[in-house]
């Protein structure tokens, strides 16, 4: 079987699902709650095996891949050295909004999104990219993508560490997320702080391994968001 | 499972049982191949057979499920597992519960079929805890309107692997094929049967017990002989059937040190009385502390539980072969005319 086949497989699962998914709805509408709840039995195995299967086309539920953001335009040497070091010392894959990701759709959010997907930890390198004036205050500001990525990261709870150069205003970083995940610094100070940051986010990523470990139910909930439609929040509730 | 009491080989043949052969689906001029099973260098004591082709021993799999019958079916299951290119050996398939539910069971040789995630056959032989995953997840998206589920929410449907066939396939003895003829098998003769010269494999073979082992299920014929080392006693008890007989049973026996090697436990019927037959081996290794008569402690053990069980026991003779039979009639009736 080939990698179509795999794509084959998680294809039918979600149609299966979504025909699921209706025919449990219209099961409700009728009244027929013996058959909703025969249909929604038969959904959430459905749809245990397709986030099953799609973490397997991932390679593994938590794969050992870091998404690392930056500016292309300023902070490229700080992520070459990130890079290198995640591979060297930690031994992670390292992905970025740059490269091209399987179901990517062609656009760059999606890309983003997909590279961010397969990957189990972030990091951030926000390093000054313009300089915005507001009446006779000037502030440094990063690329716009790499706030994005932060922000996709932090809802899709990933593992999450800034490094911020000390030039970039603290309006763009010091609201939108903990103060733990900071690590500001100087073009002297860089490697220092990024090798505290890579120890820290590394250990985040073994205490979630732990956790994965010692959770044995599979997570069916995630799924909810991805129905073809606005399902009723009573039709998700445990033993409705 | 079913098995037969022992028996003796009558020039290097075995009998195979009528039942046997109807549970395992193998008919007069049938081919077994035999494969046997070494433990160490010394001379082999079991056979494994099987009609199914030693080459695909090691990717034979068991597939179960209970569908909500519809017709179509087992066309769709069919079709499915031809698409995967594997290939059915075995199907039986029936209604249950006022023909709403449909019980399939096959045996399935998955030699053609490969996956990403439950990889080639060769893949399959070096990882045996492969779990098909990928096959399950198919057919339960072909079939997510028909398996039958049970309440904590998965459906009656399993995928398990022929583990004996398995492990028969890491024999490093060469296959024979062996045909059934007129309800005999030949034990193969490239097997060792004796050690040293002093015996043909014929004569070791004629003076062993046999035991034979149906595994309908694995659809394998188990052939194995008593091992001469340890003495083995048949013993029928005959008790009152209540709650802990075999419990008792089975506690003496392992104080007094032996090993059920087989175990058939049936009721009688119109005087609740259970029948059990045990084939038991004495397990101490200083043959000192042997007992040297198997047949007096069974006697000893009867006797203890007769108040209690009101117990008796017997020693059903291995049954001779059809061959040994014929010419000791033969001998008496010839004899008496000689008188």
């Amino acid at each position: 079987m080939t990698k179509n086949d795999q794509d084959d497989l998680i294809h039918r699962l979600e149609i299966v699902k979504e025909k699921l998914t209706l025919d449990a709805i219209q099961a409700f509408h009728r009244g027929n709650l013996a058959g909703k709840l025969n249909l929604q039995v038969r959904r959430d195995y459905i749809l245990h095996l397709l986030n099953q299967f799609r973490q397997r086309s991932e390679g593994t539920p938590l794969p050992r891949r870091a998404f690392l953001s930056y500016s292309s335009e300023t902070g490229r040497d700080y992520a070459d050295y990130v890079k290198e070091k995640l591979k060297a010392n930690h031994k992670f894959d390292v992905t970025t909004g740059f490269e091209p990701q399987r179901g990517d759709e062609g656009n760059v959010l999606s890309r983003v999104l997909a590279g961010l997907n397969r990957s189990s930890i972030f990091i951030g390198i926000l390093t000054k990219e313009y300089d915005i004036t507001s009446g006779s205050n000037v502030t440094a500001a990063p690329s716009v993508w790499t706030v994005e990525e932060k922000g996709m990261a932090l809802a899709l709870r990933l593992p999450v560490v800034l490094l911020i150069d000390e030039a970039v205003a603290a309006d763009y970083w010091r609201k939108t997320t903990p103060a733990n995940v900071h690590h500001s610094f100087t073009k002297e100070t860089f490697e220092k702080r990024a090798d505290e940051a890579m120890l820290q986010l590394v250990q985040n990523f073994e205490a979630r391994i732990d956790q994965y470990l010692r959770s044995s139910r599979p997570d069916t909930s995630s799924d909810s968001t991805q129905l073809p439609f606005r399902a009723p929040s009573y039709f998700f509730e445990a033993g409705a | 499972m079913i098995f037969t009491s022992g028996q003796q080989a009558a020039e290097g043949r075995l009998a195979v049982p009528y039942f046997l052969r109807a549970a395992l689906g193998v008919h007069d001029e049938a081919i077994l191949n035999v494969v046997p099973l070494a433990n160490g260098p010394g001379p082999i004591s079991e056979f494994i057979a099987s009609d199914v082709s030693s080459h695909s021993w090691h990717d034979i799999w068991r597939l179960e499920a209970t569908f909500i019958d519809r017709p179509g079916i087992i066309a769709s299951l069919a079709s499915l597992l031809k698409h995967h290119s594997i290939g059915i050996l075995r199907t039986r398939c029936t209604v249950a519960n006022h023909v709403e539910s449909l019980h399939v069971n096959m045996n399935l040789d998955l030699t053609s079929y490969s996956s990403d995630y439950d990889g080639n056959t060769q893949s399959r032989k070096e990882n045996p805890m492969i779990p098909l995953a990928e096959l399950k997840a198919w057919i339960s998206a072909e079939f997510a309107l028909d398996l039958d589920f049970l309440a904590p929410g998965q459906p009656l449907l399993s995928i398990r692997r022929n583990h004996a066939l398995l492990r028969a396939s890491h024999s490093t003895s060469a296959a024979a094929t062996v045909p059934i003829t007129r309800g005999f098998l030949h034990i193969p003769e490239n097997t060792i049967l004796a050690k040293g010269a002093q015996h043909t494999n014929q004569q070791a073979a004629d003076s062993s017990v046999w035991y034979l082992v149906a595994d309908e299920d694995q659809m394998i014929l188990h052939i194995y002989r008593a091992l001469p080392r340890a003495p083995i006693v048949h013993a029928r008890f005959n008790c009152d059937d209540s709650v802990g007989t075999l419990a008792l049973l089975a506690s003496e026996f392992r104080r007094k040190r032996l090993n059920i090697l087989q175990c058939y436990l049936r009721p009688q019927g119109r005087h609740n009385r259970s029948i059990i037959d045990f084939l038991l081996q004495h397990t101490r290794k200083k043959p000192s502390r042997v007992p040297k008569d198997l047949k007096e402690l069974m006697i000893k053990v009867a006797t203890k539980f007769d108040k209690r069980l009101n117990c008796k026991v017997s020693f059903p003779v291995p049954r001779k072969s059809r061959s040994q039979r014929w010419h000791q009639r033969m001998d008496a009736l010839w004899g008496e005319e000689a008188k």
